[in-house]
């Protein structure tokens, strides 16, 4: 696998709007990556340009490697008129991604990959009957269910209740090591990218553009104790002041 | 005596012009045509004012049916087809009465293109498409299929446009033999035949005046007075000076032309629908309850009834007619064995 | 039990009470306004012809509301795949749609030479556009991040259709379908009733017309009430039906197996207003 190249990518949006001026940024295979900034930066444009949802108006972007791509929307999007289970198959039936796979190769897939989410027994549920983290675990699942070389995720957690996003966010690390998929999260939660990511890039607004990268000096294996650790809190302070940076002055500084 | 009757009849006038005019209301089953002619005859040239009564005509057409507003006390005399109408009354316990016949032949005839086989009536019922209107539909068809042979596979709902049948010369429809046939004439430009259904069997009398029985026991004499003025009217319309007549009617129904009215009224006359039979001795509106009843019995024999089901004696009253009123008034006529209307 | 089935119920028979009670009373005849109990009568002695019209009115409802409901979501399906084709179309489908019935009834009937094939055609006519309006509002109505999966995962136009578009579009399509009921069954008597029909094709309509060139008023109201309870029974079914097919199996750990909430047969109608 290679790297992610991606050099002097700019957006503009139908209606005049900049969304992202020149973004250059490489990401290594199997790296956990965060987005980080505020509202407007492009975070988000950059993750749909990536996943092939729009096409920049400069620049290439990288066709995503052999597996291609997963997505998790800042709401699960799940249909609603499917069951659990066909929500998670539904990649697989596809013409994308058909594979020739049977019915019941697919549904033994969307099972196994519902086991590692945590939402055993829950296949012949209906989305409406599951609560909003256990909405997410099904999005996510879905989105790994085609075994994908890029995962993106857009602020997957961002109307989870803390408690709820800290275990989330925990549950996603154990599936990026099973998986070995590389890992582009979009947040604007300073604490959550700190913990997830092994590299944050800090991004500045109007127009989007990449105004800081943080590597970030941490354990592979979080777990609570790395949270409540200083080094966890030092580097949050960091990035928050980098992240302050980017919202009130221009200036691109990569480290 | 020649001169008796017109004094008579003046000296009444004058006295009934000395009471205030009753006002009625007439309603008629079409648009203002020459089969309606009397009437407005009586209005235009002051004979219903001088019996004391101040009319309204109120016209009927295509899509009006003026039928329910009679029992329902909206007017107080209707002008009526045929006796089926009457006959359907009586036998849903509607308290309506046929009180006066002005045609003794119902016009109502089935007309076809000339050259096309038509020329004798049984070739009728071979016919690929029969144009029948509503009205029809539910009542003399039912006669016509049973009498003579009809289908109703052949039936083809009539809107009143002669286009249809003009188009298809195989066609067939229903008409008046006073009206339809000149409209022909001006539209199609050919002279269609003509079967009077009068001539083969269909006895009904044509354009009664039908009016509530409890108008006929409280207040005979008002329904005396608007028969006797509209059979006046009647031989005015046919024997004297129509045009005011005819100009009223043009006033109610613009489509109509001054041509159109007098080649009916020369139907009528050719036809003898008005005048003839029982009405050249005992005055136009005269009805016979032995024709009532055989016509009756040839309905029930078509199946259109069943027996007794139409109590007859219910369907007209002969007190206001047969009184010889109107004879004597056009030249040629009989002398009168009748008298002026007596209250 | 609950107010929902008592109310309506008493409401409706107080109505008929005080109905009978007020022919009795003001002694109404029975060819201006007949008593409820005539008119039942009448129904009961007069079955037999009017049994064979009820039939062929409810056959040529229940034909012209599959006839629209297939034409409707086809055409609706065809306007979501290809947009010039729409914008070709959707021209004649609104001229349909503002011609009014009554003046264009009479005209089919001479066209066409099948007295019901003229009367389903003007069914049709009426009935047809409702469908295509909601059911393209339906299909035009799925998630917008929905559309975003679909084409994340490089699914065909066929499978968009299939999976994403006609199952947003179900609610849609209900609400079009009771008005399509409706619809079907005034456009059925109003054909029949202006154009005029004879012999063994002929629905209540024609019954009621009948009914009326003849003066027995207690008759037509027996016509008329088998045209209500036929629009009711519509009604009810086209209720009820799609709530039987929503009620599904309930998931192990959940809430008592309700309706979903997506399947809400209340969503905003598009009331293409009848002619």
């Amino acid at each position: 696998m290679n790297d992610i190249e991606l050099s002097g990518i700019s957006h503009r949006y139908p209606n005049g709007v900049q969304a992202l001026a020149d973004v250059s940024l490489r990401i290594a295979p199997g790296e956990f990556v965060s987005l980080l900034g505020p509202s407007g930066c492009g975070k988000s444009t950059l993750l749909r340009l990536l996943a092939g949802l729009e096409t920049p108006s400069d620049g290439r972007v990288p066709a995503p490697g052999e597996g291609g791509v997963g997505f998790v929307f800042q709401s699960p999007t799940l249909l609603p008129w499917s069951t659990v289970r066909d929500n998670v198959a539904l990649p697989l039936r596809l013409a994308g991604r058909a594979r020739g796979l049977s019915s019941p190769q697919r549904r033994a897939r969307a099972d196994a990959l519902l086991q590692r989410v945590g939402l055993a027994g829950f296949e012949d549920a209906w989305p409406e009957e599951l609560s909003g983290g256990m909405q997410m675990r099904a999005s996510l699942a879905r989105a790994l269910v085609t075994d994908p070389t890029l995962l993106l995720l857009d602020e997957p957690f961002a109307a989870l209740d803390e408690l709820t996003r800290q275990k989330m966010g925990d549950d996603l690390l154990t599936l990026w090591r099973e998986q070995g998929c590389t890992v582009l999260f979009v947040t604007h939660n300073v604490f959550e990218a700190v913990y997830l990511s092994q590299r944050v890039v800090v991004m500045s607004a109007r127009p989007g553009r990449v105004h800081a990268e943080v590597a970030i000096d941490a354990p592979v294996l979080r777990d609570h104790a790395f949270r409540r650790s200083p080094a966890y809190l030092e580097q949050c302070v960091a990035v928050s002041g980098t992240l302050e940076a980017a919202m009130s002055g221009p200036a691109a500084v990569t480290t | 005596m020649q001169l008796k009757w017109p004094v008579a009849a003046l000296l009444s006038l004058c006295a009934l012009a000395a009471q205030a005019a009753d006002k009625i209301v007439f309603a008629t089953n079409w648009r203002a045509q020459a089969a309606h002619g009397g009437f407005y005859q009586a209005l235009a040239d002051g004979t219903y004012a001088a019996h004391g009564l101040d009319v309204s005509i109120r016209q009927g057409g295509p899509q009006v049916n003026n039928r329910p507003l009679l029992p329902a006390g909206k007017i107080d005399f209707l002008m009526t087809g045929n006796l089926l109408h009457s006959f359907d009354n009586v036998k849903n316990g509607v308290p309506v009465v046929a009180v006066a016949a002005i045609f003794q032949k119902d016009p109502q005839a089935l007309i076809a293109h000339p050259g096309q086989g038509y020329e004798d009536f049984e070739a009728l019922k071979a016919a690929p498409v029969v144009l029948i209107a509503k009205d029809a539909q539910y009542t003399w068809w039912a006669w016509l299929k049973s009498r003579h042979g009809f289908r109703d596979g052949q039936l083809r709902p009539y809107n009143f446009n002669l286009g249809q049948f003009l188009g298809n010369p195989r066609a067939v429809q229903q008409g008046y033999a006073v009206a339809e046939p000149i409209y022909v004439r001006r539209q199609g430009g050919f002279e269609p035949v003509v079967h009077l259904l009068a001539d083969h069997g269909f006895s009904t009398y044509s354009t009664l005046i039908e009016t509530r029985a409890d108008t006929v026991r409280d207040r005979p004499d008002l329904v005396q007075r608007f028969v006797d003025a509209s059979i006046l009217g009647w031989v005015h319309y046919l024997a004297g000076d129509r045009r005011a007549a005819n100009a009223l009617m043009l006033a109610d129904n613009p489509e109509m032309t001054e041509e159109e009215l007098e080649a009916s009224v020369a139907l009528m006359k050719r036809l003898g629908i008005v005048d003839s039979g029982a009405a050249a001795t005992l005055g136009i509106g005269s009805m016979d309850a032995a024709r009532i009843r055989d016509f009756h019995a040839q309905m029930v024999q078509a199946g259109l009834y069943r027996a007794g089901e139409v109590d007859l004696d219910k369907v007209a009253t002969l007190r206001f007619v047969n009184r010889g009123v109107g004879l004597g008034a056009a030249p040629g006529t009989k002398q009168p064995g009748g008298q002026s209307p007596a209250p | 039990m609950k107010p929902e089935r008592w109310v309506p119920a008493l409401s409706i028979t107080l109505a008929l009470l005080a109905w009978e009670a007020l022919v009795h009373w003001a002694r109404i005849p029975h060819y201006t306004l007949p008593a409820p109990s005539r008119v039942l009568a009448t129904v009961w002695t007069d079955f037999g012809s009017l049994w064979p019209a009820w039939w062929f009115t409810l056959r040529l409802t229940l034909g012209a509301l599959v006839l629209a409901t297939l034409g409707g979501v086809l055409l609706a399906a065809a306007f979501a795949l290809s947009r010039v084709l729409e914008l070709a179309l959707l021209p004649f489908a609104v001229v349909l749609q503002v011609t009014p019935l009554v003046a264009i009834a009479p005209l089919i009937l001479i066209y066409v030479d099948s007295t019901t094939a003229a009367l389903l055609l003007c069914t049709w006519l009426v009935a047809f556009f409702p469908m295509l309006a909601n059911t393209l509002a339906g299909l035009r109505a799925a998630d917008r991040q929905l559309h975003e999966l679909f084409t994340l995962y490089g699914a065909t136009p066929w499978q968009r259709l299939k999976w994403l578009l006609l199952p947003s579009a179900v609610p849609y399509l209900l609400s079009g379908l009771r008005i399509c009921g409706g619809l079907s069954l005034i456009a059925g008597v109003t054909a029949e009733m202006v154009a005029g029909a004879a012999g063994r094709e002929t629905g209540l309509a024609s019954r009621i017309l009948e009914a009326s060139f003849r003066t027995d008023t207690p008759r037509m109201f027996a016509a008329l009430l088998l045209l209500v309870l036929t629009g009711l029974a519509l009604y009810a079914l086209l209720e009820w039906a799609p709530r039987r097919l929503a009620r599904r199996r309930p998931a192990p750990g959940s809430a008592a197996g309700s309706r979903p909430a997506w399947f809400s047969t209340s969503k905003p109608v598009k009331d293409t207003s009848c002619n």
